[in-house]
């Protein structure tokens, strides 16, 4: 996972986002929220990071299942809790079905 | 993780799918042996309960290990008896047959990916729709109000496959599904269980993430979500709580049918949705507070075997048996006593070694080398019972075919077995099978009479077979006993005669009964007084003969037959009696010798040119082990050497051997795998002095004389 700061943080996901894969993607995951939340907080600018809408982009997933989908909803429903209005995008035909097919399309609020 | 995934994935799953048939076909079994013990009165909640762990295990099986097409016949099967255990759907004694018949399939199923054979479509297809139209008439007829009493368990009706009582209504489900928190972890896939529900009609899933749950101590692994879903689907309820049976428990799955309750009682509804949702965020709060304390908390009296596959009691399974036993492969157990009787003759070789020491300068040797002689054989007869099975195994599969034979026959047959818990050798157990299902066969298709002709001999109008076992001294006897009509002496002799076996008027009754184990006597001509008797007898005979087993009969017209089968303890060791004959030595089996003794000349007579010795009355034929075997022997004379008389079911003998040796208990190796047959032994074994000594076999020995003096 990487992440690209300016004016859209874009938040690179990448590798195995199944149920064997997402407690070594969450380290990186819980990472990059605290560094988009301290780096926040310090410029006390979090309107505008909220304005700026960071994008969490999924062509590097390689596995996607209904645990990695509910760590990725949790991990948007978050975001948006504090304040960042963030939007995924680069969605696999294939993981955008299993998403709505699991339900969470919703969640991430995505339509077909 | 990928990496270990592929690790995991290289595990060779043969070995587990080798334990998921050796527990499908317990649980088959276990299944076929309640049905076929039920009364009119049908099972009782315990039977009922065993009937559907063993549909539920072999399901739940079938579907961890990958055996999908197992499931199907067991999925309706198991629905029809979780309807029958919830009082839905009434017991007939016509459902025995159809359960009977449904194991048929899975067994067949079974076998298909066990050994490769062949599996009829047609029959599994046939199955299926004939249980799945008894759950659809079921739910009818317990759907309440009037149609009760029209559908009321009329086992015809709803066996018919012409039936219309389906329900082909619509109906709207609302379905909320709060799952394990580690359903994840116990690799549920959520995809499949969804795409279950999808097939059922039209599906809408929303999944809900609970509304306060902390990022920084989240879990990934840890499911939190909530699903709400909508179904529109003919099928009922229990079809959908079937979906779910393996991954939630009754308090994990709300449904509520919302077509139907709209017409009826709208406001019911809202109000139980209401405070469904209302309990759903609570439950989802909590959840994210503390995962697993909140699933425990809110799913009292869960069942362990939906809830955790890996669980000890999962599926069914019996944990105290789960832990107190381990699968062990029969070639491991071989292997082991191969080992052990390896060990046995060192031992011995050791014993015979320290004969030479000084027992009072080598005391303590002497005292270890009896130690070691008593672990050896404490050892031995430990690994020796790991081979050894309850006869109950064999005894299990005739009450099936009693009932289904009798049924066939139009006759009443009541089926007693004796002495279940009896072991034997698993060996034994498999080649026993056979010969057993031919006498019991031959029983209900020749000796039991039908109701008529046994109430018009005096005799209930239903006929018994009793199978029984036990353990006497070092052999295994199992009697076949029926009370019907006996051997009838007249017509053996006269079919004796007719295919040349030498037969006549003054051969006592044991006699005349063994010649239906002559071959060629097998035929289905009439013998007994209804039809024949006799048939295969011969395959019976040299069955149980090849297990060093004896064959006896005894019959008395009009009251029944008894067929005794006298089966050796074991095939792997055997105690004997060590004797010598010229330079050689041999083993002569304990159990089949009377005694021995040196004969005086007194006793020595000649009858019709054969030696034969004076005992208690009896003139016993000598037979010199010297002229069987072509060897040279140090004592050719009676009077000088030792007469051992034996006993071959009822035939005695006096075999001459020039010293009696010592008494062992002998670990038997097959002389055939690794020499060539020798005709007269039943094996050989080494002895402590490292020598190979042949074990007799009495019984191929009398006929070996017999040829001879032919």
């Amino acid at each position: 996972m990487s992440t690209e700061t300016g004016e859209i943080v874009k938040i690179h996901l990448d590798g195995d986002w199944s149920m064997s894969g997402v407690a070594a993607q969450f380290p990186s995951l819980a990472e990059c929220f605290s560094g988009l939340m301290n780096s926040a907080a310090a410029a006390g600018q979090q309107k505008s990071l909220s304005d700026a809408v960071p994008e969490i982009d999924l062509a590097g997933v390689t596995n996607f299942d209904a645990c990695g989908c509910q760590l990725l909803a949790f991990f948007v429903r978050t975001l948006r809790q504090n304040g960042f209005g963030a939007q995924v995008i680069n969605i696999p035909d294939t993981f955008r079905s299993k998403i709505h097919f699991l339900g969470f399309d919703y969640e991430l609020n995505l339509t077909l | 993780m990928t990496h270990s995934g592929q690790n995991n994935t290289s595990i060779d799953l043969n070995q587990f799918n080798q334990v998921f048939f050796e527990e499908c076909a317990e649980h088959l079994a276990e299944m076929e042996q309640i049905l076929v013990s039920l009364t009119d009165a049908g099972p009782d909640e315990e039977q009922l309960n065993a009937i559907f762990r063993a549909a539920h295990s072999i399901k739940g099986g079938a579907g961890i290990f990958g055996f999908q097409d197992m499931t199907i016949v067991t999925h309706v099967l198991e629905s029809l008896l979780d309807r029958m255990r919830n009082h839905e759907i009434s017991f007939s004694t016509t459902m025995v047959d159809l359960f009977l018949e449904a194991g048929d399939v899975i067994s067949m199923q079974l076998a298909g990916h066990r050994d490769g054979a062949e599996v009829c479509q047609e029959a599994i297809d046939r199955i299926r729709g004939k249980l799945q139209q008894v759950v659809d008439s079921g739910a009818v007829a317990s759907s309440g109000g009037a149609t009760v009493s029209k559908n009321e368990p009329d086992t015809e009706s709803l066996l018919s496959p012409h039936s219309d009582s389906l329900d082909a209504t619509c109906h709207h489900y609302e379905l909320e599904f709060t799952p394990d928190p580690d359903i994840f972890k116990r690799g549920v896939r959520l995809e499949s269980l969804f795409a279950e529900l999808e097939e059922l009609g039209q599906l809408v899933v929303i999944a809900e993430l609970p509304a306060s749950a902390d990022f920084s101590t989240y879990d990934p692994e840890i499911c939190i979500s909530c699903w709400h879903l909508t179904l529109d689907t003919s099928a009922s309820e229990a079809d959908i709580r079937d979906i779910f049976e393996f991954v939630a428990d009754v308090d994990q799955l709300k449904v509520l049918e919302g077509a139907n309750h709209h017409c009826a009682d709208t406001d019911g509804v809202t109000v139980e949705a209401t405070a469904m949702v209302a309990g759903h965020e609570e439950f989802c709060q909590e959840l994210a507070r503390n995962p697993v304390e909140a699933a425990v908390e809110t799913s009292p009296g869960r069942r362990a075997y939906d809830s955790n596959e890996l669980a000890p009691g999962a599926f069914g399974r019996r944990t105290s048996e789960a832990e107190s036993s381990i699968r062990v492969g029969v070639t491991k157990v071989d292997q082991l006593i191969n080992q052990v009787g390896e060990l046995v003759i060192t031992q011995l070789m050791l014993a015979q070694t320290a004969t030479s020491l000084d027992p009072v300068l080598y005391e303590s040797l002497h005292r270890s080398l009896l130690q070691l002689e008593r672990n050896t054989r404490d050892l031995q007869q430990s690994v020796m019972s790991i081979r050894l099975m309850p006869i109950s195994i064999v005894f299990s599969r005739f009450p099936r075919m009693v009932r289904e034979l009798a049924a066939k026959l139009g006759k009443q047959v009541e089926l007693k077995t004796v002495g279940d818990s009896t072991e034997l050798d698993k060996g034994l157990i498999e080649k026993i099978t056979d010969p057993l299902t031919h006498l019991v066969r031959n029983c209900m298709d020749h000796a039991l009479e039908i109701p008529e002709i046994r109430s018009a001999a005096g005799k209930e109008r239903s006929g018994t077979i009793t199978l029984r076992a036990s353990q006497i001294g070092g052999r295994i006897v199992i009697d076949v006993i029926d009370d019907g009509a006996g051997l009838n002496r007249a017509k053996i002799l006269a079919k004796a005669v007719e295919r040349g076996i030498p037969a006549s008027d003054s051969m006592s009754d044991e006699d005349v009964w063994q010649l239906i184990f002559a071959p060629g006597f097998s035929t289905a001509d009439a013998v007994t007084d209804i039809s024949g008797r006799g048939v295969g007898m011969d395959v019976v005979l040299r069955n149980v003969q090849a297990m060093s087993g004896r064959v006896a009969i005894s019959s008395e017209s009009g009251k029944g037959t008894r067929v005794t089968i006298s089966l050796p303890l074991t095939l792997a060791i055997l105690d004997g009696l060590s004797v010598a004959v010229g330079d050689e030595k041999f083993i002569i089996p304990l159990n089949s010798i009377i005694e021995s003794l040196r004969p005086t000349a007194e006793s020595l007579k000649s009858v019709n040119g054969k030696n034969v010795v004076h005992v208690r009355g009896d003139y016993i034929p000598i037979v010199p082990l010297y002229e069987l075997f072509n060897m040279d022997a140090r004592v050719t004379e009676p009077e000088k050497g030792i007469l051992i008389l034996i006993d071959v079911e009822g035939e005695k003998a006096a075999l001459l051997v020039d010293a009696l040796l010592d008494e062992h208990q002998v670990v038997i190796k097959s002389i055939e795998t690794n020499y060539r047959k020798v005709d007269g032994t039943a094996g050989a074994t080494i002895l402590g002095d490292g020598r190979v000594a042949l074990i007799l076999d009495v019984n191929s020995l009398l006929q070996m004389r017999k040829k001879k003096a032919v």
